[in-house]
């Protein structure tokens, strides 16, 4: 695979990263809702539902934590997408290059060569920040995942803090305890497609 | 970089991409925009090459690149179109038009894999999803060869530069009070619209079009009563002068 080849594979799957983490994040900010509503029900439902209260709190962390994580994720895509193009131009450049090279003649051939060293030696750098920026877009979504895997456990308590409250408030907080629970799965799910646009861009 | 919704009805959307905070302040503002219809969508003067970072990044939060079908470019200046040779890496089966006039130019950009597709002096029209859009002669407004977009559902002209102006960053999509906004485009509209001839044609074209939006490339969008002060204000400006004041 050839450099220029990797470059723009790089900055189309970042850019997929990006588009996977908005979604997320407006998944995250119905989430914010969801949770502001529940602690108005939570408080209308009274001491019954003082746990649920509290978990409310926790939710309303959770979906900070996916915005805050989108925010961060697409500001590194960006910049790692303007790598990854500036490098696919490096690289187009130096095919050029390398073109003039072999049709010049020898004296041409030194000229050609320190603009050549220069470019290559930028294009290691371009290289060497794409691989770290990519380290760091891989462990930023791992790290925002295993975060999110606290859904699933919200979601169980919520249903066993709804149980306490009187009947009257049950059917809407199993609702919210719904809501929180499919809001995590379709985060996750982003986030999971989001590292599938990673995980063949190589560097 | 900003988007904002300027239309929706089902799946028919006009987005407009802009004022980004992190380009370079040498580099001119530019508006782009995209039209989505039924799962295609099209890219409007996609931009220069410095933008292209934040404009695929952008897109996407909207569209696949599989819908991506198409890019226009209303005419050959490198803030439009100069992002060519990367689009052409991501979007390999597109099409682009653009006026026939600038084919041999504008594949100095690069491009391998996109298929150019000429529009004709008199202008044409272009299926999308379940939409048409209108390809609507703007000759010499500025360049010798160039187009507006015309969507008759949406009501919205994309209007090159023409209504261009230079705005701050931090300025609303939307141009807010005509009279202020005078000084930020009168002259960018004297110094690089080169006829007077070309302007009144124009004008003649557009005012048979019902228009909501109008769109330019540069700077605040006008909207409802706007639109015909706009026209009302061209119509009386002498364009064509070299003066740099």
């Amino acid at each position: 695979m050839n450099h220029d080849h990797n470059a723009a594979e790089t900055f189309i799957s970042v850019a997929h990263v990006a588009s996977e983490l908005f979604k997320a994040q407006a998944i995250a900010e119905e989430l914010s809702i969801t949770s502001k509503n529940a602690r108005a029900l939570a408080v209308r439902a009274g001491s019954t539902a003082a746990g649920f209260n509290e978990i409310t709190r926790f939710i309303e962390g959770l979906s900070k934590l996916t915005i805050e994580a989108a925010r961060s994720v697409n500001t590194i895509a960006i910049s790692q997408t303007k790598i990854a193009a500036s490098l696919f131009r490096t690289g187009g450049f130096i095919t050029r290059l390398n073109r003039v090279k072999y049709e010049s003649k020898e004296g041409q051939v030194d000229e050609i060569k320190v603009i050549s060293d220069s470019v290559n030696g930028e294009r290691k750098i371009l290289e060497r920040q794409i691989s770290s920026s990519l380290r760091n877009l891989i462990e930023q979504l791992d790290e925002t995942k295993m975060e999110l895997r606290a859904t699933q456990v919200v979601s169980v308590v919520s249903r066993v803090e709804a149980s306490r409250a009187t009947e009257e408030f049950q059917g809407s907080l199993n609702a919210v305890a719904d809501k929180v629970s499919s809001a995590g799965d379709r985060i996750n799910s982003h986030l999971a497609n989001a590292r599938r646009h990673l995980s063949h861009v190589q560097y | 970089m900003k988007a904002i919704s300027l239309y929706q009805e089902g799946s028919h959307q006009w987005i407009c991409f802009g004022r980004d905070p992190e380009r370079d302040e040498k580099i001119i503002d530019t508006n782009q925009y995209m039209v989505m219809s039924n799962e295609q969508s099209i890219v409007l003067d996609p931009g220069g090459i410095e933008l292209f970072s934040q404009m695929l990044t952008s897109v996407l939060k909207y569209t696949s690149l599989e819908n991506i079908t198409a890019l226009f470019a209303s005419h050959q200046d490198p803030d439009i179109i100069s992002s060519l040779g990367l689009w052409d890496q991501c979007l390999p089966k597109a099409k682009l038009y653009s006026p026939w006039i600038w084919e041999s130019f504008i594949k100095h950009f690069g491009m391998n894999n996109i298929q150019f597709e000429g529009i004709p002096d008199e202008g044409s029209d272009f299926h999308l999803g379940n939409t048409t859009l209108n390809f609507i002669p703007a000759h010499y407004l500025h360049s010798s060869g160039n187009f507006n977009v015309y969507d008759s559902k949406a009501k919205i002209l994309m209007s090159g530069d023409v209504g261009a102006a230079m705005d701050k960053d931090e300025a609303p999509f939307f141009v807010e009070d005509f009279d202020a906004h005078i000084p930020k485009m009168e002259f960018f509209h004297r110094r690089w619209m080169p006829s007077n001839k070309a302007k009144d044609d124009w004008i003649a074209r557009v005012r048979k079009l019902d228009i909501e939006i109008m769109a330019p490339q540069h700077g605040g969008l006008f909207r409802g009563e706007m639109v015909q002060e706009f026209l009302d204000w061209f119509e009386r400006l002498d364009v064509g002068i070299a003066q740099n004041k």
